[in-house]
């Protein structure tokens, strides 16, 4: 049986255009540390708080994106996340995930 | 190679002069991103999907070594060590921080380079054969930039039908900045 597809919530920094997750009210830098939404109306919820820190100039364009949770951890569902998460596939020692390297 | 007269260089340095005060208005809440973004476009300045992206302008494809050295320098103290030459031979940072980007362009200015309309529908270095359509048995070349009549924007594309011809389709990748 297919894993159930959840939520999470990013978002660009706005001083330096870095990748951001939502995590109880703010933001953090890695898509493990951040907050997966099994309820629809809570990922909304959190979608729409995020707008003050969008009125705040802390960042750009926030928007919600789906996920499946397994025992490896956290996986976005689109390519385009999962490059997010990650760095440039063409430079593993950019981005994120060159902290692993 | 391009060499600013008083008149380019003074244009320059206030369009540079403009966008340092965009930008602070942007980080103050006095623009939002929907007023912000066409002004840091018409800069060169896009937001991608992992940090912003600066692309400079490289007219004609040659660079000074006083330029490169420039370039080099940007590249060192505002972003990581690199930047990336594209296919019309311009060049792209891939990692400035907004809030460096008006001292990024001083930087450029004070080596006669800008980011002026590196975005958008605009007129970029051509990268076609040389020789398409003004040879024997080129065929059918179409060499001509078409602007919208209603918008007034230019073809970003330089189509070559021809034989010989090396044509640029360029994608009007430009609506994911």
């Amino acid at each position: 049986m297919a894993t159930p597809v959840s939520q999470m919530l990013t978002a660009n920094r706005l001083r330096d255009g870095d990748v951001l997750y939502w995590k109880a009210g703010g933001w953090v830098l890695t898509l493990p540390e951040g907050e997966v939404f099994d309820d629809p109306k809570a990922a909304d919820a959190a979608l729409a708080a995020a707008a003050a820190f969008v009125q705040g100039n802390e960042v750009v364009a926030p928007y919600l994106f789906d996920v499946r949770v397994d025992a490896r951890g956290i996986h976005p569902v689109k390519e385009r996340e999962i490059i997010r998460a990650a760095g440039p596939s063409v430079r593993s020692d950019l981005g994120k995930q060159a902290a692993h390297v | 190679m391009y060499r600013y007269d008083e008149f380019d260089a003074a244009m320059v340095a206030d369009r540079v002069a403009q966008f340092r005060y965009q930008v602070e208005r942007r980080l103050k809440g006095e623009l939002t991103e929907d007023e912000f973004k066409p002004l840091r476009l018409k800069n060169g300045l896009y937001l991608q999907l992992h940090a912003y992206m600066l692309r400079i302008a490289i007219p004609y494809g040659t660079l000074s070594t006083r330029q490169v050295r420039m370039l080099a320098h940007i590249a060192r103290k505002y972003d990581r060590g690199y930047g990336h030459f594209t296919t019309r031979q311009n060049l792209q940072f891939h990692w400035p921080k907004l809030v460096d980007v008006p001292d990024i362009l001083a930087d450029l200015a004070s080596v006669e380079m800008h980011c002026i309309q590196t975005s958008g529908n605009c007129i970029r270095n051509v990268t076609a054969d040389q020789f398409a359509g003004a040879v024997a048995g080129d065929r059918g070349s179409q060499r001509r930039i078409q602007r919208d009549p209603l918008t007034g924007d230019v073809c970003l594309s330089w189509h070559n039908d021809g034989v010989l011809g090396v044509a640029e389709i360029i994608p009007h990748h430009d609506s994911r900045a």
